[in-house]
């Protein structure tokens, strides 16, 4: 399904990364692993699409990701190390305006649903910028959740560090939320210096460049 | 249509909820045409003279207050990059953005500089020559300003930047625009200015959403 191939990327003017390849199938996780500047982050943004590579090629379903962009887009999700919430948007807003990024419109007890599965029901009406970091990063759980009961297609996941600043409850819902997702043939790439306790997990160590 | 008007919705909620954000600007231009009497000599004829020039000059370094660190919350919390992997064009979505900001950044400030610049003795007939001049200028003036903070976005210090950036390229937009007035008031036409200004707009409004979005897909790894 996903097929990276040959993959050169670039940093401040520094080369990073050169040919890495790999390719995942659908419902495989794929985590990669490797030092602290070895461009793990880097390689996510890349295969998002966020960052131009220097070299290589990116196939989606047989087919190079700019032949559809729009197709590309509704069949990822991004979650990226910083968090995506605005301090003074309240998580059932930040979950709202995220869909509606991917033209859904949730009902509020859909919402309400995802953020009781994540234990952040309590806090569904406080400002972002008021909760933990770990509540924060909940709400993105609760995307994950969403993602899972409403966007189909929302297929790949691309994962920076998203076990950072979680207790050991939340690491392992978003192991469960991990099995589901593989479970309807959902793909992942993921970035963690922490343990993935998941069954055929793959993995792979980015080397530093030449 | 959709991704715009939730994208829009989303802007002006926050924008609401940071009044302070609308505030400032319009604070800083009464301080600043508050200033004025106290530099220059206070007679009421020098004081109608340069009403209409300080209104102009507090209300372009007014906009830049908010403006040059406009993207910044986007991207420091990640929000630019989920806009970027939207299904939607992202120049739809920056459009929303800047057509939010205009509406609660801009529409404020060149209503209450008319006020400002009568406060100093501009007749009213000036005051609305003023008025129009400013409605017109001020898309050109926030795709400026906007392409400005887009590209200094992720280096420190971007709102001291800014508009070092930007404000000389105003100045085409502050000779015909602060113009307007003068030539008004000795009676002359100004039609063909007001033309210009709007066409300068219109070419800002249709070209920099596109360059900002091009500016914003440079910073989106951090």
């Amino acid at each position: 399904m996903l097929n990276v191939a040959q993959l050169s990327l670039g940093r401040g003017g520094r080369l990073i990364q050169q040919d890495l390849s790999f390719s995942l199938q659908a419902g495989e996780v794929l985590q990669l692993l490797g030092p602290n500047g070895v461009g793990k982050s880097t390689v996510l943004h890349a295969v998002a699409g966020l960052l131009e590579a220097d070299a290589g090629e990116l196939h989606w379903q047989a087919q190079p990701i700019e032949a559809d962009l729009e197709a590309w887009h509704r069949s990822l999700f991004f979650l990226p190390h910083k968090l995506p919430a605005h301090p003074v948007l309240t998580p059932v807003e930040v979950l709202r305006d995220s869909l509606a990024l991917k033209g859904l419109k949730p009902s509020l007890s859909q919402i309400d649903e995802a953020l009781l599965a994540v234990d952040l029901l309590d806090q569904a009406e406080q400002a972002a910028g008021s909760l933990s970091a770990g509540q924060q990063r909940r709400i993105w759980l609760a995307r994950l959740v969403l993602s899972l009961r409403m966007l189909q297609s929302e297929l790949l996941w691309l994962l920076d560090e998203p076990l950072t600043s979680l207790d050991k409850q939340a690491q392992s819902l978003v192991f469960d939320l991990l099995k589901q997702h593989v479970a309807r043939g959902g793909l992942v790439l993921l970035t963690s210096h922490q343990t993935v306790e998941l069954d055929g997990l793959r993995t792979l160590t980015l080397e530093v460049a030449e | 249509m959709n991704a715009f008007l939730a994208s829009f919705e989303r802007e002006c909620r926050i924008a609401w909820r940071q009044k302070m954000d609308v505030l400032n600007p319009l604070i800083f231009m009464a301080i600043i045409i508050s200033l004025a009497p106290l530099a220059l000599e206070p007679s009421p004829r020098l004081l109608a003279e340069v009403a209409a020039g300080f209104a102009w000059l507090a209300l372009l370094l007014g906009a830049q207050l908010t403006g040059s660190a406009l993207f910044a919350d986007d991207w420091r919390t990640g929000w630019l990059k989920q806009i970027f992997l939207s299904p939607s064009p992202a120049t739809v979505l920056v459009l929303a953005r800047l057509a939010a900001w205009w509406l609660l950044g801009f529409l404020p400030l060149v209503l209450l500089s008319p006020l400002a610049a009568m406060m100093l003795g501009l007749p009213s007939a000036s005051a609305m020559a003023l008025l129009l001049a400013l409605l017109l200028a001020s898309p050109a003036l926030l795709i400026f300003t906007a392409l400005g903070a887009a590209l200094t976005l992720g280096i420190g210090r971007a709102a001291a930047l800014a508009p070092l950036l930007v404000l000389p390229l105003l100045v085409p937009l502050l000779i015909f625009g602060a113009g307007i007035v003068r030539l008004h008031a000795d009676g002359l036409p100004v039609d063909g200015q007001y033309w210009l200004l709007a066409a300068l707009s219109m070419l800002s409004i249709t070209l920099g959403p596109l360059a900002v979005t091009a500016a914003l897909r440079l910073q989106l790894v951090d």
